[in-house]
């Protein structure tokens, strides 16, 4: 029997085409900051590089810290309060509210502030879009389920598959070399695609899915569903607002030998119901933490229970798989290659697309202008928060627009591409160089160092291809001209 | 580290077989490239735990397929064609096209959502699970069912039928979630 008949594959394709152009600008802006977002600790330890570093501590140095840092009449109580151990990506111990936060110091004084602005810019992109977190993260999460339906309806519409597994013609350029680019890319890494639309779709919509569960059930309310899936807080009272921190340590470090501490939530800070827990992630599993509960003093009231198996564990999994946040660096290179695909192919559907009409028109401008104008918009809001200390989400949105639009007024797609990776190869020498002036040694530090040289590293890469690109280009300008447009 | 070092080694074999057999047509090679895909998850699994070594054979696997495309690249054409084409006016679509678009993603994105979510729970409602378990299923179960029939409903030439199936396996769902 054939699978592939011509009626499927016709109607398959364009299927795919549909959805891919209902979703294929959002999809680029989500895989893009997506693959960022893989770096975001790396990311908040180059906005701060000043911020001294240490990963070995003393328990009760931190908790003289944090109790001092609690009692202080300069510090807005807010109703979570945390204490963050160091980590390989981050080395450094944070204090901190739900707004705002202090490194620490290795003597136990309170450090320079922390800055992880940049850092929530790309988290806040990619999570939900700088819209109001309720709607944006649902927007977010059916794009992933767009994904399930375009990988489907790829995997349909492409009846040479096996032939073409591995062609990659004409340079990956013009239609056919884009047709190749984006169907190898995605057929290989279907798998992975699969997977990150999946775990994509499960934050905007798992409070939806609870509300349709609760609905169903008489008496159930999301709340109490939800806390069938997620044990509930405990309900403590007289809780003194001295923290137990290094007993709490000292207990989570018998329990977990092998953990790895992650961070200390004071919940309800603000009541004296309040009570503490200390996140440890075991080696080996995906599930982001066991959680240990303890009252204020640090007595231990229990571990929650999220890695003793089942569901509850693959649920509490998702977050470091579609982060990639397992395996140390090298989870997160593959991650990027994966995720920087995964981009491409969003790209590359549109532009088969456009490369599919008889003629071009403002669409053909405008697709580039916000592929290349991204990197620009998002180079530029880096050096304004980075730099500046300016809320630049609107840095960011405006300069997508403009670059969106910009290119209506130049009508040539390869000429306004070379440019806008100029600007950003540009704007990206700026942003080091100015970050260079003003954190000076601190900016070639473990900590400032390697996201520089990887900044440098891409301007260098967009330099050189719109100098060939440029290079380029004479042949067809001359032929634009002669047509008349 | 050796356990990793033979498990990368196996990925390599496996994507270097897959690769070959496709250069020569060589259907029984590709088997044996699939079947060592398919072992390296084991390997991979034993050196770094089945749930971390997993996710590892999948990621080095496509990593190597890629490179093995990389391989067969052809170099870029001299001349690009596509600026030849003439550059016309943004041509807007007739309103009646518009509308027609605009149902089209009412009913595969919204319409769709929710259907598809009240399937999903509907499906896993009446299960002799635990409720994370359940809970779970559905999760998973509701992109992959609103891929499955975003699809299909995108692939129709009219809209009537989608609408039709999609009104059906709603009221079928909220029966069983609800009455």
């Amino acid at each position: 029997m054939k699978i592939f008949t011509p009626q499927l594959v016709k109607s398959s394709l364009s299927s795919h085409s549909w959805l891919g152009l209902m979703v294929g600008g959002l999809m680029y802006i989500i895989c893009l900051s997506g693959t960022l977002t893989v770096f975001y600790e790396e990311i908040e330890r180059w906005e701060q590089p000043v911020a001294q570093e240490y990963s070995d501590f003393d328990p009760k140095v931190l908790e003289d810290s944090f109790n001092r840092y609690m009692s202080s009449s300069e510090t807005v109580m807010t109703e979570h309060m945390y204490l963050v151990f160091p980590n390989d990506a981050l080395p450094r111990v944070k204090l901190s509210s739900d707004d705002e936060g202090f490194y620490l110091n290795r003597d136990g004084s309170i450090g320079e502030r922390a800055h992880d602005e940049v850092s929530e810019l790309l988290t806040g992109l990619h999570v939900y879009l700088h819209l109001p977190v309720t709607i944006g993260a649902v927007i977010v999460s059916a794009t992933g389920a767009i994904l399930c339906a375009l990988i489907i309806s790829g995997f349909l519409a492409h009846p040479s598959i096996i032939k073409d597994a591995f062609k990659l013609r004409s340079g990956m350029v013009g239609r056919l070399g884009q047709v190749d680019l984006h169907n190898r890319l995605s057929v290989w890494g279907s798998p992975f695609h699969l997977m990150i639309a999946i775990t994509g779709a499960y934050y905007g919509l798992a409070l939806l899915v609870a509300a349709v569960f609760a609905a169903s059930i008489e008496g159930a309310t999301t709340q109490s569903l939800y806390e069938e899936v997620f044990p509930p807080e405990p309900q403590l009272t007289n809780q003194a607002p001295v923290y137990g921190v290094a007993r709490a340590v000292e207990q989570v470090r018998e329990l977990e030998p092998d953990g790895q501490l992650l961070y200390l939530i004071v919940h309800n800070a603000e009541s004296d119901s309040r009570f503490m827990e200390l996140y440890v992630q075991k080696p080996g599993i995906l599930a982001w933490s066991e959680t240990y509960r303890f009252d204020s003093a640090g007595n231990l009231l229990g571990p929650v229970g999220y890695t003793e198996g089942g569901a509850r564990q693959v649920l509490y999994s998702v977050y470091r798989i579609h982060f990639g946040h397992f395996g140390g660096f090298l989870t997160k290179l593959f991650y990027t290659v994966l995720g920087l695909a995964l981009t491409v192919v969003s790209a590359t559907g549109i532009n088969i697309w456009l490369e599919k009409r008889k003629y071009r028109d403002a669409l053909n401008v405008i697709w580039p202008g916000i592929v290349w104008g991204m990197p620009l918009a998002l180079a530029v809001a880096s050096f304004t928060q980075a730099i500046l200390h300016l809320p630049s989400i609107g840095v960011f949105w405006i300069g997508m627009l403009a670059t969106a639009s910009a290119g209506v007024f130049v009508r040539n797609e390869d000429f306004y591409k070379r440019s806008l990776q100029a600007a950003t190869a540009i704007a990206l020498l700026i942003l080091v160089s100015a970050y260079v002036l003003k954190f000076g040694s601190a900016a070639i530090s473990p900590a400032g160092l390697p996201v520089s040289l990887v900044l440098l590293g891409i301007a260098l890469g967009l330099a050189l291809a719109a100098y060939k690109g440029f290079r380029r280009l004479p042949a067809d300008t001359d032929r634009l001209v002669a047509e008349g447009v | 580290m050796p356990a990793i070092s033979i498990a990368c080694a196996v990925s390599l074999i496996a994507a270097n077989l897959i690769f070959i057999s496709w250069r020569r047509g060589l259907a029984a090679l590709a088997a044996l490239g699939w079947l060592a895909a398919f072992g390296s998850a084991f390997l991979w699994s034993w050196a770094l735990g089945p749930e971390i070594g997993v996710t590892y054979a999948f990621m080095v696997f496509i990593c190597l397929a890629w490179v093995a495309v990389a391989a067969m690249a052809e170099g870029r054409p001299q001349d690009n064609q596509s600026l030849a084409r003439p550059y016309r006016r943004l041509h807007w679509p007739k309103p009646r096209e518009i509308s027609k678009q605009f149902l089209l993603f009412l009913l595969s994105v919204p319409a769709l959502g929710a259907m598809t979510m009240l399937l999903s729970v509907a499906v896993v409602r009446h299960l002799p699970w635990s409720m994370p378990t359940r809970f779970l299923v559905a999760m998973v179960l509701y992109p992959i069912l609103w891929g499955v029939l975003g699809a299909w409903v995108c692939a129709q030439s009219s809209l009537r039928k989608p609408a039709l199936v999609s009104g059906v396996l709603c009221l079928i769902a909220a029966s069983i979630l609800f009455v």
